[in-house]
């Protein structure tokens, strides 16, 4: 009663005057505490007081841990280094083809999970076709370093896309005043484009790595002996089907994620008034060609990046038409005859993962502007929240979901796949909203309120057309992930509502790999033309707004 | 600029809520009195059972494929309103632990009266279908081209070459069912402590511990890996499918069931009961060995082709309660010694 009083009279305070906000704040916290919240409370509520204590005597957990640690900085490192400067390069870098190069990193996202891992022992295995054939060698990538070449190959992507975002936001004009005050090319760009670009690059490291320590599809398919704490749980909890046990483990990775968000707030916070840097609509003065040399290595760079991802997808091609995926390569259209088997997965998919991108962004979008542009109460509360999910391995938020949907009876397998893909993914569309946001100045919505607008119309007038690009990239990340989840969702698919994506694990699992390569690739190839699509659309409601 | 925002934002909501709405109601236009089937088995042999019983009886039939510890784990989730009726395949091991937690219906198929003790529960919950044996399989082009000179091991003992170190795989324990029989088989074969020195023994010859019981066949089948400990129907199926794999039945090895259960508050019973019958049955047993080469326990039924006979294998007598009891100390120990 005491706290409730205490909540109203701050709400009071803060949202006296814009009533409509005060419905948008209600809608996101009961999305956050039903969604997220609930059912995370009932996983947490499995394990007994028996299996803290196994855990706690048991071996398992220690090793994997240090490894997790470690595998985890190296990663998350790499991931972010190819991920900035593939981003640089493709948005100041003036390097030819530039929109060529911008769509790679999709395709690379757009390629289900499993396809990675199983292409990576395709071409880099004992027997793969570049380290044998290509090679000669003899040798076996099976541990930390498959698992790092697997883990950056995997999430540079996401790097990517907020550091593009962050770069695309830094004025021109403030690079050629720097050079015309008399620095140099490399000056400029680590006193200038570094410093600015690091609320992109500290929220696309704390993302990627809370994502690689709750990743299990890749080291279990090319860790080798290399163990970590995500696949323990995924092993004990498929395995011998001890919730408990792999409940306490879950918690043990949810610790140091929050840790991250922790550390990452601050840093949000300090970076929002250092850089700041879109005040109203500046010009938008062409950044300066970078020196030919660099733009040389630049393009040399995503051609290399660019063939590692195009290695992969043909890996796809390849397998679709053989016999047997790399055993008997003799020519066959039977994989792609199979396919007309899978049109309801295929429909499900694109539609599930298209809503799921919506909601997502929805209520990301409002929830990241709640918490960065607005003095609500259980800000902090919101935004532990919204990327608490990035934390939580997707199998076991996916068993979360069933627990709870259990509890309350309640079995539509299809809205339940929506939510879980909306709320798996919205800790990335939360920090590309975020990350967006924190770049404005809050001098454009002081202005736009002393003239008269309400919080809600601040929003949708103000804030939502400069974070537009923003939103873009969410709907398009989230819809790209959507199609390709598998973890989230595993325990959610019923017998109306199969998926695309667990029938490819399927088939992978029971040795169909053709099959699956196939429905893989047509998977890959219908995501990649809505993509195209929404681009377009996206390049020509621009086109006319200039006009 | 304000106008167009304001549109796409309407525009996104109520894309979604018709969306939203659209597919709930293809969910709720459901058939009612089908019989609902989680299958742990292969999709394909999944759907042609199906089909039969479906011939047989007329009954309509749905069923979601996936794997062992998915389905177990959706069963034991659900188990206060279960969505399935059936439980199709998976080790005894998994449907003791089910039956432990009471998510198991009791139902004794007349059909059962055939067939061998070890292949039911005491207490006429899960049933056995067909038996799985463990073996060993070997890419016969890597094997050729890496060990010309050493003869293709026969015996559990001829594994322990050290020539052969990082190029044999064997499935996790800790997660794995398949892997857990190889290692219970071992120590109940060789007694407790000769068991562990070869079990320490071999783990340092191992490549890899993959998750998944499938995982080793595959492996092995690719050229990955020279040799693989897997259930033997897993390799014959690779063979057939033209992979270059050849397997070998050792001596002493082990065996278990893939077994069927009806689970408890189950929407379709008497369907649920039929399919039991039907599974059991000479026509289904033959079936699914003609497209899996897994072994019938009904003994009118003849395995297919390319399957290997329980007659033909060296057995031991494998306790599935002592297995049971043991695990725990077992895989506590495994994982302090061999990692």
């Amino acid at each position: 009663m005491d706290r409730d009083s205490k909540i109203t009279s701050a709400f009071r305070r803060r949202f006296e005057t814009s009533p409509s906000l005060t419905i948008v704040w209600t809608g996101v916290c009961l999305f956050l505490a039903i969604f997220i919240a609930f059912p995370l409370i009932c996983v947490l509520l499995t394990p007994s007081a028996s299996d803290f204590v196994q855990v706690a005597q048991s071996a398992i957990w220690k090793k994997a841990a240090l490894n997790t640690l470690y595998e985890c900085l190296c990663s998350t490192f790499l991931a972010v280094l190819i991920g900035y400067i593939y981003a640089y390069a493709v948005v100041r870098g003036h390097i030819p083809c530039a929109r060529f190069f911008s769509l790679i990193p999709l395709i690379h996202l757009i390629t289900p999970p499993f396809v990675g891992g199983l292409s990576f022992i395709l071409l880099l295995g004992k027997n793969g076709f570049i380290t044998s054939k290509v090679l000669g060698l003899d040798v076996s990538l099976y541990g930390f370093w498959g698992l790092l070449i697997a883990q950056t190959l995997c999430f540079f992507p996401v790097a990517y896309l907020m550091c593009s975002q962050t770069l695309s936001a830094i004025d021109g004009n403030l690079e050629q005043a720097a050079q015309s005050l008399g620095a140099g090319k490399v000056r400029t760009f680590f006193k200038l484009i570094l410093p600015l670009s690091m609320p992109g690059i500290t929220s696309s490291a704390l993302f990627i790595a809370v994502s690689v320590m709750s990743d299990f599809g890749n080291p279990m398919l090319v860790a080798g002996r290399f163990r970590v704490l995500a696949v323990e749980i995924y092993t004990q909890l498929t395995g011998w089907v001890n919730g408990g046990f792999s409940a306490v483990l879950g918690l043990f990775l949810v610790i140091p994620s929050v840790i991250l968000f922790i550390l990452q707030n601050r840093m949000a916070r300090r970076d929002m008034e250092r850089t700041a840097t879109i005040g109203g609509r500046s010009s938008e003065a062409e950044a300066s060609n970078p020196h030919p040399a660099t733009r040389v290595l630049l393009t040399l760079f995503c051609l290399f990046i660019t063939a590692c991802v195009l290695a992969q997808f043909a890996s796809i091609i390849a397998g679709s038409f053989q016999k047997i995926w790399g055993v008997n390569t003799a020519f066959t259209w039977n994989h792609i005859k199979n396919l007309a088997k899978c049109t309801k997965e295929i429909r499900n998919s694109l539609t599930f993962a298209l809503e799921g991108a919506l909601l997502s962004t929805l209520i990301a979008l409002v929830a990241s502007y709640l918490v960065y542009r607005t003095n609500c109460p259980l800000k902090k509360t919101i935004d532990t929240l919204s990327q608490l999910p990035a934390a939580v391995p997707g199998t076991l938020f996916g068993l979360a979901f069933t627990l709870a949907s259990t509890k309350v009876g309640y079995h539509n397998s299809a809205v339940l796949i929506v939510i879980a893909i909306a709320v798996g993914f919205m800790p990335f569309s939360y920090r590309i909203l975020s990350s967006a946001f924190s770049q404005i100045k809050p001098s454009i919505d002081e202005g736009a309120r002393s003239l008269g607008a309400s919080r809600v119309k601040v929003l949708y007038a103000v804030l939502v057309p400069i974070v537009g690009n923003g939103i873009s990239n969410s709907i398009i990340y989230d819809f790209i992930r959507g199609v390709g989840t598998m973890s989230a969702v595993i325990f959610l698919v019923s017998f109306g509502t199969p998926l695309a994506s667990i029938k490819i694990l399927n088939l992978a699992e029971q040795g169909f790999w053709g099959d699956a390569a196939a429905l893989a690739l047509l998977l890959t190839l219908i995501t990649f033309a809505a993509v195209c699509v929404w681009k377009l659309i996206q390049y020509l409601i621009g086109r006319s707004r200039k006009d | 600029m304000k106008r167009r925002t304001t549109e796409v934002l309407v525009i996104l909501i109520l894309a979604f809520s018709v969306l939203l709405v659209s597919c709930s109601k293809k969910e709720q236009a459901k058939e009612p009195q089908t019989l609902k089937i989680y299958s742990i088995i292969h999709e394909e042999e999944t759907q042609a059972l199906v089909d039969l019983f479906t011939k047989q009886t007329g009954i309509q039939v749905e069923f979601l494929r996936a794997t062992t510890g998915e389905l177990v784990n959706r069963v034991m989730a659900e188990k206060a309103d279960p969505q399935a009726d059936i439980l199709l395949g998976g080790a005894s091991s998994y449907h003791i632990q089910l039956d432990a937690d009471g998510a198991l219906e009791k139902y004794r198929s007349p059909a059962a009266a055939g067939i061998p003790e070890y292949a039911k529960s005491s207490d006429s919950t899960w049933t056995g279908f067909c038996v799985l044996t463990l073996g060993v399989g070997i890419n016969e082009d890597r094997y050729k081209a890496k060990f010309a000179n050493i003869p293709v091991p026969q015996t559990w003992e001829d594994l322990l070459n050290p020539a052969y170190k990082g190029e044999i795989v064997l499935t996790n324990p800790v997660s794995s069912s398949t892997a857990y029989l190889f290692v219970e088989g071992q120590l109940q074969n060789r007694g407790w402590d000769e068991g562990w020195k070869y079990l320490t023994s071999l783990s340092e010859l191992v490549g890899q511990f993959p998750d998944s019981g499938s995982a080793p066949a595959k492996l092995v089948g690719t050229g990955e890996y020279t040799i693989g400990i897997a259930y033997i129907h897993s390799i014959a199926k690779y063979r057939a499918e033209g992979f270059n794999v050849s397997m070998i039945a050792p001596a002493h090895t082990v065996g278990d069931v893939d077994c069927i259960s009806i689970l408890k508050g189950a929407k379709n019973m008497d369907a649920a009961k039929k399919f039991v019958d039907f599974m059991l049955s000479k026509e289904a047993q033959e079936l699914m060995s003609s497209i899996d080469f897994t072994i019938p326990v009904n003994k009118d039924a003849k395995g297919a082709e390319g399957s290997v006979a329980v007659s033909d294998l060296d057995l031991i007598d494998y306790d599935t309660d002592k297995a049971a009891q043991d695990k725990d100390s077992v895989l506590k120990k495994w994982t302090e010694t061999v990692r």
